[in-house]
């Protein structure tokens, strides 16, 4: 058995920094293989079960300990459960979207210019900076600007009356300063109403989605961190380092960068959530749950609606939830169980197929 | 209870004493007023009258009376930790003593009653109110605080074999057992009776040897777990039974009431009465003699709890210079952490009342006996002031190096009996519907192997090992399987033909299955679900 690529150049990389001799490398190289070889997992062996204990367990004493100390405001354990969950639950809407933009120079040396950036991405409609109310007797909309948001986000009164303006025809009023835009006398109020709301909704600059972006100094580097992602959008912006920028959006990221992406996403997120916890889990535990759900090229939740209620047998499905469902279906669509898995096994009261279990002997002849 | 000032008065005291007023006029007049939690939210309560302002509601009429009830009964109950003191109180409600001056008419399902309890020597002023002095809940004996052989750590204590042959902490234990001779509808009754053996369900005669001729046991019969308490035959439960095999005796049922099977004792009282339909009702109380174990539960007042881990024989035991051998020794570890003070004042206070003879030492909170007075009559009597003494190590005679803390304390015995707890099964009855192996103590079952235990298993792949526990051991069945059709096959042992009863094959082959995987398959074609089984040959 030989070392893998990389643990090879890092192992030899590592002799080179020691100044090591050529013979003490050589012998560096095979106590590595050796290590390598015992700590690799033994064939048959349940993983499944063993990642499942490894990441359940510390979880369980996380939830258990945040009971315990109930009273000292200990919030943080609790959102990383919360999170944990939401990553495997695959959930589509996750209760704080995040993107991590990285910029390529010279925006990353630059702080003036990042931040420029940084705000020329904010999401900005017309109802942050101004109130739009309709007058139902003189058929009338009249948009009622906010001088002091439209100080605070940098945005003209000319570029949003050109924004409106590209939409509906009207005229700004000198002596208020409003703009006020003269419907014709037979419109239905329910149409007036629905074109107020829409002008509510103009997006006057920004990044759809995008609701904060602040600059941040990582290393030697300026970099944008966002609330609310849009990360096609920004992908395709030429400030952006699009080799290092992402999403905490699993599903956003498979759809963008692809589902190798995102098997990368799920591992560190949740090593970043069971880390922030405290909790040490190996990586290799988490680098299963997300193979397990990235395996079908699509995120697949973890539970009876994916993982669990995908599998091949039905005996298997039928014993973790929905019992009826399964053999219900199963029994209309004539499925047939080839008692492959463990759960099967057990169910029928055969030794199961792992393990031990899957070694056969067999008479050495002569 | 004042506008500044209490409205109890001297005068009130007074009056009280000499019985001029009673304590439910006072309630009445308003002097005295009970506050529940709730109402208490929206008082100032003082609690003594040094510290009454005008802004007080009310004034507590003894510092004390803060704590509830249980925690009173606790020495000095304000040098220990809450957490203490709530565990304290939690096994006071547990110890064993003389719970009812009525006991032996009493009917209680289960009741202990202790041989003999001991006023506590070290008490609070509440254990008089309470009447605890003529009705205690333990007993005072002494206590050495060491390790002993590594047999009382975490928690264990040791015990004096011959301080249990002398009876400290025996008790009794009485459960009430209970039969009543029901009416059916049709006219028909259970009978008191010893059973006769054509009676269906018949135990044999060994099982009836307590019973008088009415069918009762008779007082003062010793009987042990099956035997039957009440004889009781019931009527049959079909009458078509009676009516389909043309035969007109009545075959009677067995349904005497047994002694469970892990108690057996002497029968102590009987009582035969009626219930509220008039049927006839008898209840017998089963005396059984507990000594202490190895494993039962024992406390000090302070939520210092333990079970014997050794029991060890007196020349085996430390003892002082004058010859003192300790009943319990408590290991010295159980202090760090609970920073249980009382239980060291309490030795203290009771060593000091032993050698001077006082018949109390008063530990009630805020106005308890101070540890100087003790150290001072130690000293008065040759002690060393602190309790400790030098101890002699009883199995090699020699000096023990480190002085000992020893002395007198008040101890619980806790009704949590080993003998009443513990299980074990190696085979046993199993269940008729799943045919897996009965669940529960008193079924003599076994201890569930659950889904995590399943799961660790499969996590060391262990699979032969998982397949002992979860079929071997068992569910295990064989069944006929149809090599044609799948179906279930039959076994004619009669006219020693194997064959399927859908398909009419002989072709079936034996498979061994767990039985519930069979019950499932059956379930399932009750269903009007068709499950078939494929057979291959074992690779």
């Amino acid at each position: 058995m030989t070392l893998p690529e990389k643990l090879r150049e890092y192992v030899e990389k590592f002799a080179e920094e020691k100044g090591l001799s050529k013979k003490e490398r050589e012998a560096l190289l095979k106590k590595a293989e050796e290590y390598y070889e015992t700590h690799q997992v033994d064939p048959w062996e349940a993983i499944g079960i063993v990642t499942a204990q490894s990441l359940g367990e510390p979880a369980t004493q996380a939830t258990l300990r945040t009971f315990h100390m109930a009273g000292a405001a200990e919030v943080s354990i609790a959102s990383g459960m919360d999170r944990i969950l939401e990553i495997v639950d695959g959930l589509k809407k996750i209760s704080t979207p995040v993107m991590f933009i990285y910029l390529n120079p010279p925006y990353n040396k630059d702080e003036e210019k990042a931040r420029e950036f940084a705000r020329s991405l904010e999401e900005i409609l017309v109802m942050d900076v101004a109130t739009v109310k309709e007058d139902f007797m003189k058929r009338t909309i009249t948009i009622v600007f906010n001088e002091k948001e439209l100080k605070r986000r940098g945005v003209s009164k000319d570029a949003v009356i050109k924004k409106i303006e590209g939409k509906l025809k009207g005229e700004l009023d000198e002596k208020t300063g409003n703009y006020v835009i003269k419907l014709p006398k037979d419109m239905s109020l329910m149409k007036i109403r629905k074109l107020a709301q829409s002008i509510e909704r103009l997006q006057i600059s920004g990044v759809k989605g995008i609701k904060r972006a602040l600059v941040r100094k990582e290393g030697d580097e300026y970099m944008i961190t966002t609330s609310g992602t849009n990360l096609k959008a920004i992908l395709k912006k030429k400030e952006v380092d699009h080799t290092r920028t992402y999403s905490n959006n699993i599903h956003e990221v498979a759809e963008v960068l692809g589902i190798e992406a995102a098997r990368y996403l799920i591992i560190e997120e949740l090593y970043k959530a069971y880390m922030g916890a405290k909790l040490l889990v190996d990586k290799r535990h988490l680098a299963l749950v997300a193979d397990a759900m990235t395996a079908r090229g699509v995120i697949t939740p973890i539970g009876r609606t994916g993982i669990a209620g995908k599998k091949g047998s039905v005996l298997a499905r039928a014993a973790f939830e929905e019992t009826n469902r399964h053999l219900v279906e199963a029994s209309v669509w004539n499925e047939v169980d080839y008692l492959k898995g463990i759960v099967e096994n057990l169910i029928v009261g055969l030794p199961i197929k792992a393990g031990t279990g899957r070694v056969k002997l067999k008479m050495k002849l002569g | 209870m004042k506008n500044g000032k209490p409205l109890l008065t001297q005068t009130h005291v007074k009056m009280l004493k000499e019985g001029k007023l009673t304590w439910d006029q006072l309630v009445k007049q308003g002097v005295i007023e009970y506050l529940d939690p709730e109402e208490e939210e929206n008082a100032y309560i003082a609690l003594t009258p040094e510290e009454v302002t005008p802004e007080h509601t009310h004034l507590e009429i003894h510092p004390a009376l803060v704590l509830g009830f249980g925690v009173n009964l606790i020495p000095w109950p304000e040098r220990n930790l809450t957490t203490r003191l709530l565990h304290g109180s939690k096994m006071g409600d547990q110890g064993l003593g003389l719970y009812a001056s009525n006991f032996r008419i009493r009917t209680d399902t289960m009741s202990y009653v202790l041989y003999y309890p001991q006023k506590p020597i070290v008490r609070t002023r509440v254990v008089k109110y309470a009447h605890l002095e003529r009705r205690p809940y333990g007993q005072n004996i002494v206590v050495a605080v060491m390790p002993y052989e590594g047999y009382n750590m975490s928690d264990a204590i040791i015990m004096n074999k011959d301080s249990i042959e002398r009876a400290l902490f025996r008790a009794v234990f009485f459960r009430t057992y209970e039969a009543v001779e029901r009416r059916y509808p049709g006219g028909q009754k259970d009978r008191f009776e010893v059973p006769s053996e054509e009676v269906s369900g018949y135990l044999g005669e060994e099982v009836y040897h307590a019973l008088g001729e009415d069918g009762i046991a008779i007082p003062e019969t010793r009987v042990k777990g099956g035997d039957a308490l009440i004889g009781r035959t019931s009527p049959p439960r079909f009458l078509e039974d009676v009516a389909h095999f043309g035969i007109m005796e009545e075959k009677r049922r067995e349904n005497s009431v047994l002694v469970r099977p892990d108690e057996e004792g002497y029968v102590d009282t009987v009582m035969i009465t009626s219930d509220e339909n008039g049927n006839r009702l008898v209840k017998i109380k089963l005396r059984q003699e507990k000594i202490p174990e190895i494993g039962d539960k024992f406390t000090a007042r302070m939520g210092q709890k333990g079970v014997i881990g050794m029991i060890v024989p007196h020349e085996d035991m430390p003892f002082t210079s004058n010859g003192i051998v300790p009943d319990l020794i408590f290991n010295s570890h159980a202090f760090i952490s609970r920073m249980t003070v009382s239980y060291v004042l309490e030795i203290l206070g009771a060593k000091a009342a032993a050698l001077e003879g006082w018949d109390e030492v008063d530990a009630t909170m805020g106005e308890g006996m101070e540890a100087e007075e003790f150290e001072k009559v130690l000293r008065a009597h040759g002690f060393r002031r602190t309790g400790k003494e030098l101890l002699y190590d009883g199995k090699t005679g020699e000096e023990i190096e480190a002085d000992i803390f020893i002395g007198p304390i008040y101890y619980l015995r806790l009704k949590h009996l080993v003998s009443q707890k513990y299980q074990a099964r190696a085979r046993g009855p199993v269940q008729i519907l799943t045919r897996q192996p009965t669940e529960g103590r008193s079924r003599e079952g076994g201890i569930r192997f659950g889904e995590m235990e399943r799961d660790t298993l499969i996590g060391h792949g262990a699979a032969m090992t998982l397949y002992e526990r979860l079929v071997e051991e068992s569910d295990k069945t064989k069944m006929l399987v149809c090599e044609k059709c799948g179906n279930i096959g039959v076994d004619d042992a009669i006219r020693k033909k194997r064959y399927c009863p859908v398909c009419g094959s002989t072709k079936v082959q034996e498979v061994e299955v767990s039985y519930a995987f069979k019950l499932l398959l059956d379930e399932l074609r009750s269903l009007g679900i068709y499950p078939r089984l494929v057979l291959k040959d074992k690779a």
